[in-house]
């Protein structure tokens, strides 16, 4: 699979959260070719299934596995619109608000897309107070270069505005883009998919790419209701290193990160450390002793509980516009996810509670 | 309208204490619905059929914000905890009333240099002489609610405690009153414990399974001095919802919203709310998921004893929906 | 199964397996195989069929989960850093006794700190923060520390079941092996309708067991028994002492995660008094209990909470008054009684 440009493209596309219909249908023709079966659900979620290769002995259900990665992305929305024509925002999702003076950025209306600019103050004429302070929401304000009458005449209140933030290959395998939070983990489960193509598995292996994860999980809450897993395994991007982090917050860029806590399944978690050692896949362990703030939270709990595990795949800058990833960790996360798939079997929940 | 929101916003119903809002509100459209039930949070849930098998969920939420009592004190003071959002802004030397009639001042201890104003200073006067006196009036558990009367303001406005949202059930009941004969199947909800965390909505939204859900509730109204919240303001028609803290309006909802006021020749207003929820935020979650959005009915001085609405944007909100529901 | 063996069982929340396994124990040997199971969070679940199907169907909580500490890294001289599962105040911890692990593999540890002699003002006066403790087992190195502990590892207190005083006791998990050693004794409770006896998991972490158990069971009513907070010795004002051990299990009208059915909570009350069982009614709005998940879970539930005060809850040494014990299991079984009456 080429994840690089599937990478570029999908970056690229628009799916702020609570807008992912348009995405949603991309991605849904990007499961096709390697699934059974693929539908987009009342909240458009992407749900593609793919059938056991292998039937169970005593003719029993399959064990359903889910995977999850979310394909919504953090944005801003307009809140006002200024007598001088710019525009004020707010966030859709957590948005530092830092990163935006000499940012661009595209503001989606009704007839379509428009370039602009968010405004920083001029060196010159910063004090010193200024400088020491960080920029809030209030300060920012996107310029569209137009007069005020033009831009309400085409903007409302409550579009849509997204960064930009074109992918860009870096070296030793790595890459920066927006929205690498999460549709590096969608490339994941792409891979996944496809080596499973290769793979005999007893499972029903599901693939769901969530929508509004970033504002709570709430795709993958109702996603999980109307799959019914046996099994949950979460994909997202979780803390690369980076200098001055606070001991134990990150972990290395350079292999998946699997997840231990009270909310992940700790026999479950025990046979993902097996199948990853069985294929010499390098691991880092991750701990959340409770709340993940991922989409786990909510696949877990679902309807009567599901046994979850969560794997992240780490991440440099998180929600910048900058995001960077190792591309041979993503094929090692698809690596994993296959062979964990291709691992479940009939009787797989024997010990799992005494 | 008026009359009906006011005959509302007199009746006593803080979270958990909606039965007799639900009697009232029952009794008020039983005969339109085709079946009308409670469940086991209180919610008051009405179904009338439609020409269409599409199940549309209306929630309008019965409570209103209120003070539960702990504790009483040695000298007959009551302290109290919040049940829903309770500005303490709000809260200093008021009229509040209990369910049983008995009525009193909330106000605000003296505070030594430095200390916080807080919840745990605030205490109910009674005019008991000691806590067994008190006790005998009240009991631990019961809820105070702010109890000033109804009242018009201006041409065209009424203000009152409670109005967050039973200016929204009167909108809902004013609504099954004018149903179009063409339309989906209509699931009517008043809500039980909005104020609390979206409960009632939470249950009801369960059992109901609707294909989309409505919320119908109050949103800030910004029009006032300083005030920079978000760009609604009063008299300038309903808002439709595009996000708050707990929900993203389905953007074919939004647009539905926006064709409906548009042919029932009403203005309206899009409104983002940097804080706050609805019931839209639990009706969204339930089973599979459901589309959802909400119509807000601007509103000054949310969650206090004197909460605006104007009646003009009250009436455009009932055209609009009357569009809306319209197939 | 006593209430000593139940405390210091070891089952911090996500890894209950020891309670799970005692708990599981009891119920099929008192309720039969058939009606035991277990849910996709691990909860037991025990199921005692109607006799009367037209009374109300109720189900009954405990968590079998308790608070402590998890294992993150260790230092390179082999002390282990860690973080809290469940809400832990890191004051409690100075200068405590731990244990590492489960099973075979646990080991002891302790929790030290800097010596009086050698701290500064400031740090004197500073209250410990949680990332600057650690746990010794005596490792002499970073391999050997994560060796024993690698991330993940689970460390309780240690702490042994002391009766003491007049009727008291003091233990470890007290929130909620009391609940759950009351429920287990409610498996023969005389009731008519169906019973749903909920030994939920990970409810220290957000109420996580018990919205799958509500989910499965929809039953009409929920009643959590907990362990709750006293607040009452020292100096505290009356305002904020909650409730008091020795008058009795404490009923809820509201918490953080629940108001209760009010009609319930009069109930609760009134059984209380016609069966001559002592009982307060919790003075305080504070923290929330698997209540909060059932009444919410599917289709709904009228909830109440029953709890036995606890001081010094969340901490290796936390107290209760052992009539309050019985009497909770006393108050639950008038309750099921006048849910008979209508």
């Amino acid at each position: 699979m080429d994840i690089l440009s599937f990478l570029k493209e999908s970056t690229g596309r628009f799916g702020p959260v609570g807008y992912e219909q348009a995405l949603a249908k991309w991605l849904k023709e990007q499961f096709e070719p390697l699934c059974d079966e693929v539908h987009i659900d009342a909240f458009s979620n992407v749900i593609a299934v793919k059938k056991p290769t292998l039937k169970p002995a005593g003719g029993a259900a399959p064990p359903k596995i889910m995977y999850v990665a979310h394909m919504d992305e953090v944005a801003l929305l307009v809140t006002a619109i200024e007598k001088d024509g710019s525009l004020r925002v707010r966030g859709m999702g957590g948005v530092d608000p830092k990163i935006f003076p000499a940012a661009t950025v595209t503001v989606h209306t009704e007839t379509g897309g428009l370039f602009g600019v968010i405004g920083a103050k001029p060196p010159h004429l910063l004090t010193e107070d200024d400088r020491k302070k960080a920029v809030k929401f209030d300060d920012l304000y996107i310029d569209l270069g137009m007069a005020a009458d033009a831009v309400k005449a085409k903007v409302s209140i409550g579009d849509m505005v997204t960064f930009h933030g074109g992918m860009v290959e870096l070296l030793n395998g790595r890459a920066a883009s927006k929205t690498m939070d999460d549709r590096s983990c969608i490339a994941v489960m792409l891979d996944a998919a496809q080596r499973l193509q290769k793979l005999q598995h007893a499972a029903e292996v599901i693939f769901c790419c969530s929508t509004q994860e970033e504002v709570g999980g709430y795709g993958a809450k109702v996603g999980a209701y109307s799959v019914d897993p046996d099994i949950g395994f979460v994909l997202d991007v979780t803390f690369a290193n980076y200098p001055g982090a606070k001991p134990d917050s990150t972990v290395p860029l350079d292999a998946p990160a699997p997840v231990c806590g009270a909310y992940i399944q700790h026999k479950l978690l025990d046979k993902l450390r097996d199948t990853a050692k069985n294929n010499n896949i390098k691991i880092n362990m991750e701990l959340s002793p409770g709340y993940t703030g991922t989409d786990a939270d909510d696949v877990q709990i679902a309807r009567d509980g599901v046994p979850t595990v969560l794997v992240g795949l780490p991440l440099s800058y998180m929600h910048t516009t900058v995001e960077v990833v190792d591309i041979e960790t993503i094929r090692e996360c698809g690596r994993l996810a296959a062979a964990f798939a291709a691992d479940i079997e009939e009787g797989w929940d024997k010990d799992l509670w005494i | 309208m008026k009359e009906l929101i006011k005959q509302l916003t007199a009746v006593y119903g803080p979270s958990g204490r909606e039965h007799s809002v639900a009697d009232v509100i029952e009794s008020l459209v039983k005969d339109k619905a085709d079946s009308v039930r409670r469940d086991a949070l209180g919610n008051l849930i009405c179904e009338i059929k439609g020409t269409q098998d599409k199940r549309l969920m209306f929630a309008a939420h019965m409570d209103h914000i209120g003070l539960i009592v702990t504790h009483a004190e040695k000298e007959g003071w009551l302290r109290v905890h919040n049940v829903g959002g309770i500005n303490l802004n709000n809260s200093r030397t008021r009229r509040v009333k209990f369910a049983n009639g008995v009525e009193g001042v909330l106000c605000e201890q003296a505070l030594k240099e430095n200390e916080k104003s807080a919840l745990t200073t605030l205490y109910i006067d009674i005019g008991a002489k000691d806590e067994a006196e008190a006790l005998s009036m009240v009991d631990i558990g019961d809820i105070a609610v702010y109890a000033e009367p109804a009242f018009d303001v201006g041409k065209n406005r009424v203000c009152s405690p409670a109005v967050d949202d039973r200016c929204a059930c009167a909108l809902l009941i004013k609504l099954l009153n004018n149903l179009p004969e063409k339309r989906p199947t209509i699931v009517a909800v008043f809500t039980s414990q909005e104020e609390v965390g979206l409960r009632g909505a939470t249950v009801s939204a369960y059992s109901v399974q609707p294909d989309e859900g409505i919320a119908l509730d109050v949103t800030i109204a910004s029009d006032t001095p300083e005030l920079k919240i978000n760009a609604v303001k009063l008299g300038e028609g309903p808002a439709v919802k595009i996000k708050d803290t707990r929900s993203i309006s389905n953007p074919g909802v939004v647009k539905r919203m926006i064709d409906a006021a548009k042919a029932a020749g009403v203005p309206y207003q899009r409104e983002v709310l940097p804080w706050g929820g609805t019931d839209a935020g639990a009706m969204q979650l339930s089973r599979g998921g459901v589309p959802v959005g909400t119509l807000s009915i601007p509103c000054r001085y949310v969650h206090s004893a004197c909460e605006m609405v104007d009646m003009g944007d009250m009436d455009k909100a009932l055209k609009l929906l009357i569009e809306y529901v319209r197939v | 199964m006593d209430l000593k063996t139940l405390c210091e069982l070891r089952g911090l929340s996500g890894r209950e397996d020891a309670v799970r396994k005692a708990v599981y124990d009891v119920c099929v040997e008192k309720l039969g195989k058939e009606n035991v199971s277990f849910d996709g969070n691990g909860s037991v679940i025990a199921v005692r069929k109607a006799t009367d199907k037209a009374l109300p169907r109720v189900m009954l909580a405990a968590h079998m989960d308790e608070v402590g500490l998890v294992a993150i890294s260790a230092t390179d001289e082999g002390l282990i850093n860690v973080r809290t599962i469940g809400s832990v105040d890191p004051r409690v911890l100075l200068s405590k006794r731990v244990t590492v692990g489960y099973g075979d593999d646990a080991v002891p540890g302790v929790i030290g700190y800097p010596p009086i002699h050698l701290q500064s003002q400031e740090d004197y006066k500073a209250a410990p923060k949680l990332d600057k403790l650690t746990v010794d087992i005596g490792a002499k190195d970073k391999a050997e520390a994560e060796g024993k502990a690698p991330k993940g590892t689970h460390i309780s207190f240690d702490t042994k079941y002391t009766d003491f005083g007049d009727g008291f006791v003091c233990a470890k998990a007290l929130d909620d092996r009391v609940g759950v050693f009351n429920l287990l004794r409610l498996l023969d409770a005389p009731y008519g309708g169906e019973l749903i006896f909920a030994f939920t998991a990970q409810e220290e972490v957000g109420l996580r067991g018990a919205y799958a158990a509500g989910y499965r069971a929809q039953p009409d009513i929920g009643i959590a028994l907990e362990g709750t907070s006293a607040n009452d010795l020292g100096d505290t004002p009356d305002q904020f002492k909650v409730c008091i051990p020795g008058q009795g299990p404490c009923v809820s009208f509201m918490d953080h995660s629940s108001i209760a059915d009010h009609e319930l909570f009069k109930l609760v009350l009134k059984a209380g008094e016609a069966e001559n069982v002592p009982h307060q009614i919790k003075k305080f709005i504070a923290g929330g209990n698997d209540a909060g998940a059932i009444q919410r879970a599917g289709a709904g539930a009228k909830t109440v909470v029953i709890s036995v005060p606890c001081r010094n809850i969340h901490s290796p040494a936390s107290v209760c008054c052992l009539k309050d014990v019985d009497n909770q299991l006393a108050l639950a079984k008038a309750t099921l009684k006048h849910l008979m009456k209508g």
